[in-house]
């Protein structure tokens, strides 16, 4: 019984630390922030200066790119930590990513969402007064 | 830049509804009855709804500008244009008791009967203008006791400057002899040491008002606002007044369900 706890702490201290370092590591890779863009209504252009930082694992070539359109935003050479600074406006989500160079690579991806206060957009409004 | 729109505000589903809760703070400084209080400032709870059932729909506006209700039925919607059939107040009540009757009676106003709120119904008819809507609204004072009527006209415009929407509402009203002879005439029984009789002729109101709105994050707005309207010279005759200006600012936060 006491060999079996041990080994399941051993196992437990072992693969925590790795799997939450993945984690963090891929997180860290590329954050934005901020992450939520809010609009008064549906469908209307949210804007936004958003900042990327980008801590990759190794200094090298990369871009960051949207990831539908594959529209080039900025790219960087020779380095690891570097960051961005997108003027956004978009009335829906927009996803980014981090792409190496050498290796053609999706390394990261975070997403920009827009949400919105009101589903509908207050065109008729009476203005009440005495 | 966004533009005011006489198309529906909302789906065309059946039934609509939109809750709004906060707090504003807001600042009323109301035509000056004699010898009454008529600036209020106050941080109050705001609650406004707007229900839509097929061709009918209600908003309330519990803390913005003077408040109020909004009550009609479209009868027409075209592009560009609509015509409704609308139920609301024209004008603000007041007693002995000054504009609110929880406050003390007013020495000055001692004897006066009570100024009900108009119960007015008409038309309103919408009018998409370039980047405006106009509104022109005829309504007559018909579960009231003023026997009278009110011509209102104004423009509206939605600035939308990134993500803010600033709105420019302006416009004017006229009020029949009779709408403003029951407010502001003073009746041979309600002549006191500082009320002498008077008939009111009829009357006209211009005014402007701005609002600010921000989403400052998902279902909750800031606002910000301001409302001037002055009368014309004709109700600072009337014993009853000493100013015909008024105006609100107020700004607060909601949450929006």
């Amino acid at each position: 019984m006491y060999f079996r706890l041990t080994q399941v702490m051993l196992m437990f201290f072992i693969l925590t630390p790795l799997g939450v370092s993945a984690k963090e590591q891929r997180k860290g890779i590329l954050n934005a922030t901020p992450s939520k863009c809010v609009a008064l209504n549906q469908g209307r252009t949210c804007y936004a200066d958003v900042v990327f930082e980008i801590s990759a694992p190794q200094a090298g070539d990369y871009c960051l790119r949207e990831s539908e359109s594959k529209r080039i935003l900025q790219c960087w050479a020779n380095t690891a930590s570097f960051a961005y600074t997108l003027s956004f406006g978009s009335a829906e989500s927009v996803s980014y990513e981090l792409i190496s160079k050498a290796q053609s690579d999706t390394l990261a991806v975070t997403t920009i969402e827009v949400n919105w206060v009101h589903k509908v957009r207050a065109k008729k409004r009476r203005w009440r007064l005495f | 830049m966004g533009r005011a729109d006489a198309e529906p505000w909302y789906d065309e589903d059946d039934f609509d509804w939109q809750l709004s809760l906060g707090a504003f703070y807001v600042n009323t400084k109301l035509p000056s009855l004699i010898g009454a209080k008529h600036e209020f400032s106050s941080l109050a709870p705001l609650i406004d709804a707007k229900l839509r059932y097929k061709n009918f729909y209600l908003n309330t506006h519990s803390g913005d500008f003077f408040g109020g209700s909004d009550l009609g039925y479209q009868l027409v919607q075209r592009d560009g244009w609509g015509l409704d059939v609308i139920f609301g107040n024209y004008q603000i009540p007041f007693s002995e008791n000054g504009y609110y009757s929880n406050d003390d009676k007013v020495k000055e106003l001692e004897g006066i009967k009570e100024r009900k709120v108009d119960q007015s119904i008409g038309f309103a008819y919408y009018q998409n203008v370039g980047e405006y809507l106009a509104v022109v609204e005829l309504v007559y004072d018909v579960f009231g006791e003023s026997d009278g009527w009110v011509f209102h006209i104004e423009a509206t415009r939605n600035f939308e400057l990134r993500n803010w929407d600033l709105w420019l509402n302006f416009g004017a009203n006229y009020y029949s002899q009779n709408f403003n002879d029951y407010f502001y005439g003073v009746d041979p029984s309600e002549v006191n040491d500082y009320l002498y009789g008077f008939t009111a002729g009829d009357g006209a109101t211009a005014f402007v008002q701005t609002q600010l709105n921000y989403p400052i994050a998902q279902d909750w707005v800031y606002s910000a606002g301001l409302s001037v309207l002055v009368g014309s010279g004709g109700v600072k005759s009337s014993p009853l007044v000493e100013s015909n200006y008024a105006r609100v600012v107020f700004t607060g936060v909601k949450y929006v369900f």
